[in-house]
């Protein structure tokens, strides 16, 4: 047994940008996601953040083969699965499940919580009739809900409680892997507190791998082991999370960090100087030569960034950062 | 400058008297920049609705309470009185950015809010005279371009010509800000600013809104479930919980020394950059149908008392907060 659970190796993809008369014409190529190396351990909880439309989205669904990789190898547990199909990649779903963004348009409005809950067990084939019904009502005291909501429709939910259905729906398959997609963006603080906290308690109970997917930095704090900062589909800097919120090193950590509005004072000590970003994100589909952020880099060094691609390097113990300030500290 | 007394706010649904907002009181002076916050549903925008008058009246309709602006009664003025302090005023900068109209390009959208800010009273007949008008358009479209550049959108005359669907988010906050602004008002309502967009982009519009309201001398009231936008943007605070303020407080004593059970609860639930577990708050908001007696908070609170459920707390004052809680009196 490995001890990574999930382990991509140059996981790329890319979708065709047609044109021409017919729209049938390659005319460009965007990159959601460019080369991305990343090892998660097992019980671990691991965090990309970044912003809309850097990708990390698109990282997390082909990570697990909901969406189908362009390049790149992905081994889960031991097994090569970017090429599995069939049958086989029926049973690596049942071990890959996903916690979807938006409770509301995740969760089907015509059936009720048994029926959501119950279709991954349907689909499976795990068990009779009378089995999924103890099953559903077992997973829906798991995530603490009333038994009584089985009968509910999602629309008579509110939102805490629609993604508690959501992660339900998740564990029913004894899942190894769940893929955390926003999983609280849409909620209050107090019902996102809440749901965190839920989300901490199954991992130590079933001895789950989270990949969490998330814009909000106070969340990664709070949840994570270890983050990934990803910009522009690329991992521009991964540190255990401890680590990160003591040092952050590539400018664009900082300037993440610097423009999160905090409450406290305490937070505003280990804040870096704020930084505003100048400029919008370029566009995936036409990514600047060299390194990706030179465009709107507050600390450019000069010519190398925008000619050379740096590499994510090593530059402490289990710190790596891609940018060419640090090829020679340290 | 303007004055929210005891506002009470009914919707009459077909599922019977939906009580939201119970009692509001409020108030913002002159230069002053105020955050209401709150989490959704608790009826913050619905106020912000009231202050200008758009809430859709039925199934909406206004119980009691009294909205004073610059001396005048909002509540009791006639739509034309109105039509001058919309936009003029007070004027809002919507929460969503699709509130821009998809099949105009945003300079006529934004010449057209000049030509009736102008004029009120302009009749349609009017308002095709000054279209065709050459020399008043070219005006106005200059006068445009020179609103877009204030608030630092690149290359404005582009950016005339786009319709919004070819914008970014951030610019179309921009865009918005600037419609906001052209009016001259003297209270800007900014409901949930730059809540739509990333924490970069957010941060940049903020500071685009604090430096222009700063400059020209407003009063702003940040409408926001974000706390910590509200922390880091405004001198005072009211937290909001379904229906009624529960605590008034200057912004950097109430983040950091909460009185009221829930302004407390909701902080605690931030999940801070330095480390913490934040616990939630139990329980849910109640229904407005029928809303719980006295406190609406006490079905959820864990300090609750018996006269809680009985009677409605008064305001209490208490090192510069403003608490309505029985714990205090």
């Amino acid at each position: 047994m490995t001890e990574n659970l999930l382990q991509t190796k140059g996981l790329t993809k890319t979708y065709p940008i047609k044109g021409g008369l017919l729209g049938t014409k390659r005319i460009g190529t965007l990159r959601a996601v460019d080369g991305v190396d990343v090892e998660i351990r097992r019980k671990q909880k691991y965090a990309i953040v970044g912003e809309s439309g850097c990708g990390k989205t698109t990282f997390g669904k082909s990570a697990i083969r909901v969406l189908d990789p362009s390049s790149g190898e992905i081994w889960f547990d031991g097994t090569e699965i970017s090429k599995l199909r069939g049958e086989s990649l029926k049973r690596l779903r049942a071990m890959c499940q996903m916690v979807y963004q938006d409770p509301s348009g995740s969760l089907n409005p015509r059936r009720r919580v048994k029926d959501i809950i119950g279709a991954p067990l349907h689909i499976h084939r795990v068990c009779s009739q009378v089995e999924q019904r103890e099953r559903v009502k077992e997973l829906l005291n798991l995530v603490e809900l009333p038994s009584d909501y089985l009968y509910r429709y999602p629309s008579a939910l509110s939102g805490g409680e629609k993604q508690r259905v959501g992660v339900a729906r998740a564990l029913a398959l004894h899942p190894k892997f769940i893929v955390l997609d926003e999983p609280t963006s849409s909620l209050d603080v107090s019902v996102q507190a809440k749901v965190l906290r839920l989300l901490k308690r199954l991992q130590t109970e079933f001895e789950l791998t989270y990949l969490l997917i998330t814009h909000d930095l106070g969340v990664v704090r709070n949840f994570s082991d270890r983050v990934a900062v990803m910009y522009l589909g690329k991992f521009v800097e991964m540190a255990p999370t401890e680590t990160f919120f003591g040092l952050h090193l590539h400018p664009y950590s900082k300037a993440l960090l610097s423009a999160t509005p905090v409450v406290s004072d305490q937070e505003r000590r280990i804040m870096p100087k704020r930084i505003t970003l100048t400029g919008e994100v370029p566009s995936p589909s036409n990514i600047p030569d060299g390194c990706g952020f030179h465009t709107r880099c507050p600390e450019k060094k000069g010519d190398i960034c925008e000619k050379k691609r740096p590499d994510l390097v090593e530059v402490r113990a289990d710190h790596l950062v891609r940018c060419h300030l640090y090829l020679n500290k340290y | 400058m303007l004055r929210v007394e005891n506002l009470n706010v009914n919707f009459n649904t077909f599922d019977g008297q939906a009580r939201v907002i119970d009692g509001v009181s409020l108030h913002v002076q002159e230069k002053e920049t105020v955050g209401l916050v709150g989490e959704t549903g608790c009826g913050k925008s619905v106020v912000m609705k009231v202050i200008l008058r758009i809430l859709p009246i039925p199934p909406g309709e206004v119980a009691g309470g009294k909205v004073t602006f610059e001396g005048k009664d909002i509540l009791h003025s006639s739509e034309d009185e109105l039509r001058t302090i919309r936009g003029r005023s007070i004027s809002m900068i919507p929460q969503n950015l699709t509130s821009l109209n998809p099949t105009l390009t945003v300079g006529e959208q934004l010449t057209d809010t000049l030509v009736t800010r102008a004029n009120p009273d302009l009749s349609l007949v009017q308002y095709y005279r000054s279209r065709s008008d050459k020399e008043l358009c070219r005006e106005l479209r200059e006068k445009a371009v020179q609103i877009l550049r204030d608030v630092a959108l690149p290359s404005p005359e582009r950016v005339m010509k786009s319709y919004p669907f070819e914008l970014s988010g951030g610019m179309k906050q921009r865009i918005m800000i600037a419609m906001a602004l052209s009016g001259n008002p003297s209270l800007v309502l900014a409901d949930e600013p730059g809540t739509a967009l990333d924490v970069t982009t957010q941060n940049v519009i903020l500071e685009l809104l604090k430096t222009k309201t700063r400059e020209k001398g407003l009063s702003v009231i940040y409408v926001t479930h974000n706390l910590a936008v509200a922390a880091e943007n405004t001198q005072r605070t009211y937290v909001m919980y379904a229906g009624q303020i529960v605590e008034v407080a200057g912004s950097n004593s109430m983040f950091s020394d909460p009185k009221h059970p829930y302004s407390i609860g909701l902080i605690e639930s931030i999940p801070k950059l330095t480390g913490s577990d934040p616990q939630g708050i139990p329980g849910r908001i109640p229904s407005y149908y029928q809303p719980p007696s006295g406190c609406r908070f006490w079905p959820r609170c864990e300090h609750a008392l018996p006269i809680c459920k009985k009677e409605k707390p008064d305001s209490v004052k208490i090192d510069g907060h403003i608490v309505n809680c029985h714990l205090f009196d």
